[in-house]
């Protein structure tokens, strides 16, 4: 089913809405206008029939009375007296009727007769010749003189309610105008209503059409005149748009740092062959020309195999290739790795560990503790000691190294764990490495939901911790 | 000709330097930061600088910036692994007079070079001419009268130059400046000894007398 835009929701909402409170107001008014109709009506028959109550009480002589009455009831000058019946209980003469009484009687029949108490009077509404018509029956002590052994008498008089209910009929036909008006002018006013009211929608419809990934980071966010209720997406939006392009910048420094740590290498490759062919040289510039090209192809190749790894972690399924481990094991294998580097630095790598299982991908945390000693045996300083420790504290694993190198600001802390950070900012690799050692290395603790953080001041030395927790399994 | 190359990775600025010197014979001075370029490139009279987008100490963009602003006309070559059409245009509306993305070509290098320091002169043609003197920039063959003449290496780039700002008065300062690289020792003695070799070679029977010796000032090679 095709969904219907929040205009037509809201319009048709409003117009149902209308619609309802028009027929119920027209029902109300038809209802009163109804009951006010048939109300005039009963008073007449009312008042007719207190009149030919009223004129049998006077002095007159019954013949007389009945003359009289027979005047007053047929005596119509509007014409809308149909008919009308006197007579006793319990008697099948009339004292008077009209012509048509008979066929009104008969009509009267189908209705359930009511017994009447002393003096009472109902009103009926019949369908008299294809028309309403609207009857009193009034039942009240005989006071007809001359026939005092009767002791009730019956008064029925039928008036027309045609007029009556053709008055309604026009009523309503009005109130169906009226109401058809009224919706029509609703359903336009509300159109434009909505339509003044969601501009400020469409202005920022028109401002996200406007946005490309190039004009991202310069788009100020702002509705002129927006109503409040607005506010907070315009705001959540403003947000919304600063990380995408927070994270848009990352990935172009990214993509700018990799293609110039790929390309730095290769320049010099290439350079270096060229100069190389350039002319005819001494056996021992052939050899220089080698070890360089050689020493930057291993340097292109750990950088590729880093960015490889990178990218493979967003693949993986890391969770599949959990074991339990021996980080004790661990750390002496990683440890062992390193022992000829420091050896060189006659740095001592003192290693206080327990041993300790922990379910995990095994060679990704080798990984990671293997870039930790690596760094510190490079930024620490020579001749000092280098501190591995591993214990368990409460549900978690705490892995510490320590050197004696402080040399990374209180600036520089926060960005040391991006990828191609390096402290000295110089993109020079005299002391090897892209800077995606750290970056690793966080990703691969924060696989493992654990935590990595870094400490560092001249007088203490760099202390890496990171936090594994043992509730993981 | 005398070059400034600001290039962070050592190996590469070496290589750079050498390719210049074996390929253009330029003198070629090498900064591997960009703060150390930036006062090299300010206080001293460079036909070209060589520079780096991603340096430590100070932005590529910010050293071009600040060159531009101090009115040093010096030709810039921006050497970067940045290629995008982006940064392309970023670096020449920057101030740079050209753009080459890492890794390079050895001779495109050179060329792009040699053009750039021609456009410096005004003399965008490869082969100088001056009177009946013709020196072709490109093979470094210099022809006296239809004559070919062999040159030392200085004797060349003295005379090169000379040939670049002919008619004008160049100073024994301007040919050491232009000349030689921060690591020599200047005597100017040096250059009077090339002049009078270059007057010897090209004419020995001192009949054109091309190089003209203003007294006080320094030499003029003549036009015509």
């Amino acid at each position: 089913m095709k969904t219907l835009s929040l205009k037509l929701r809201i319009g048709l909402c409003i117009t149902a809405m209308t619609l309802l409170i028009i027929i119920v107001l027209s029902a109300v008014a038809y209802c009163e206008f109804k009951e006010a109709l048939v109300t005039s009506l009963d008073n007449r028959l009312r008042s007719d029939t207190r009149s030919v109550i009223d004129f049998m009480a006077t002095d007159e002589t019954p013949d007389e009375k009945l003359r009289v009455i027979n005047l007053i009831l047929s005596s119509d000058t509007d014409s809308h007296r149909l008919g009308y019946g006197i007579w006793f209980d319990d008697e099948n003469e009339y004292l008077a009727r009209s012509d048509s009484f008979e066929k009104i009687n008969k009509l009267l029949q189908t209705h359930s007769k009511d017994v009447f108490q002393k003096g009472e009077h109902t009103f009926y509404t019949i369908d008299y010749e294809g028309s309403p018509c609207r009857v009193i029956w009034a039942r009240y002590p005989n006071t007809l003189q001359g026939f005092s052994d009767k002791s009730m008498i019956n008064i029925v008089v039928a008036l027309s309610g045609k007029n009556a209910w053709h008055e309604i009929g026009e009523f309503l036909r009005l109130l169906l105008i009226l109401g058809g008006i009224t919706l029509w002018v609703t359903v336009g006013l509300v159109m434009w209503v909505l339509r003044w009211g969601l501009k400020p929608v469409n202005y920022i419809a028109g401002q996200m059409d406007d946005i490309s990934s190039g004009n991202m980071m310069q788009l100020e966010i702002d509705i002129p005149g927006s109503p409040e209720e607005l506010q907070p997406f315009v705001i959540a939006w403003g947000k919304m748009l600063k990380r995408l392009s927070n994270s848009m910048r990352q990935q172009k420094q990214f993509t700018a740092d990799a293609s110039h740590e790929l390309r730095t290498p290769l320049a010099i490759i290439k350079s270096t062959l060229q100069i190389a062919r350039f002319k005819k040289r001494s056996a021992e510039s052939y050899e220089s020309a080698i070890d360089q090209c050689l020493e930057d192809t291993m340097r292109l190749e750990k950088l590729t195999g880093q960015l490889l790894e990178l990218a493979r972690f967003d693949e993986e399924s890391a969770h599949l290739q959990y074991k339990d481990v021996d980080l004790q094991e661990l750390i002496a294998n990683a440890c062992e790795q390193y022992l000829e580097t420091a050896n060189q630095k006659k740095q001592t790598l003192i290693v206080n560990t327990c041993k300790l299982n922990f379910r995990c991908n095994g060679d990704h945390i080798l990984r990671a503790i293997s870039n930790l000693i690596e760094n510190a045996i490079k930024y620490g300083p020579k001749e000092t000691d280098i501190l591995i420790g591993l214990k368990q504290s409460d549900n978690a694993i705490i892995l510490t190294i320590h050197d004696e190198g402080g040399n990374i600001s209180s600036k520089e802390l926060d960005s040391v764990f991006d990828r191609f950070y390096r402290t000295d900012t110089a993109r020079n690799h005299k002391s090897g490495g892209a800077g995606l050692g750290l970056a690793i290395t966080k990703e691969i603790i924060q696989r493992h939901d654990g935590k990595i953080s870094v400490k560092s001041s001249p007088e203490s030395g760099t202390d890496f911790v990171i936090t594994l927790p043992m509730s993981l399994q | 000709m005398r070059v400034l190359v600001i290039e962070d990775e050592p190996v590469l600025a070496q290589n750079i330097a050498q390719i210049l010197k074996e390929g253009a014979g330029f003198a070629v001075d090498v900064s591997n930061d960009g703060i150390d370029g930036l006062h090299l490139a300010i206080n001293n009279p460079f036909d070209l600088i060589i520079l780096d987008l991603m340096l430590p100490g100070i932005n590529g963009m910010e050293i071009l910036d600040k060159i531009r602003n101090r009115g040093i006309k010096t030709a810039v070559l921006i050497l970067t692994a940045r290629d995008t059409s982006q940064d392309i245009v970023n670096g020449l509306n920057c101030g740079a007079d050209d753009y080459l993305t890492k890794p390079f070509d050895v001779g495109e290098l050179v060329a792009r070079s040699k053009a750039l320091v021609r456009r410096t002169y005004d003399k965008p043609n490869p082969e100088i001419v001056a009177g009946k003197l013709h020196i072709n920039t490109l093979t470094r063959n210099v022809k006296m009268d239809g004559e070919a003449i062999e040159l030392t290496a200085m004797e060349y780039k003295t005379l090169e130059y000379m040939a670049l700002r002919c008619g004008e008065v160049v100073t024994k300062t301007e040919l050491l400046e232009h000349l030689y690289d921060f690591n020599w020792e200047r005597f100017s003695n040096v250059i009077e000894a090339y002049i009078s070799s270059l007057r010897r070679k090209l004419d020995p029977n001192k009949t054109f007398n091309p190089i003209q010796t203003i007294r006080g000032h320094g030499y003029i090679l003549k036009e015509k």
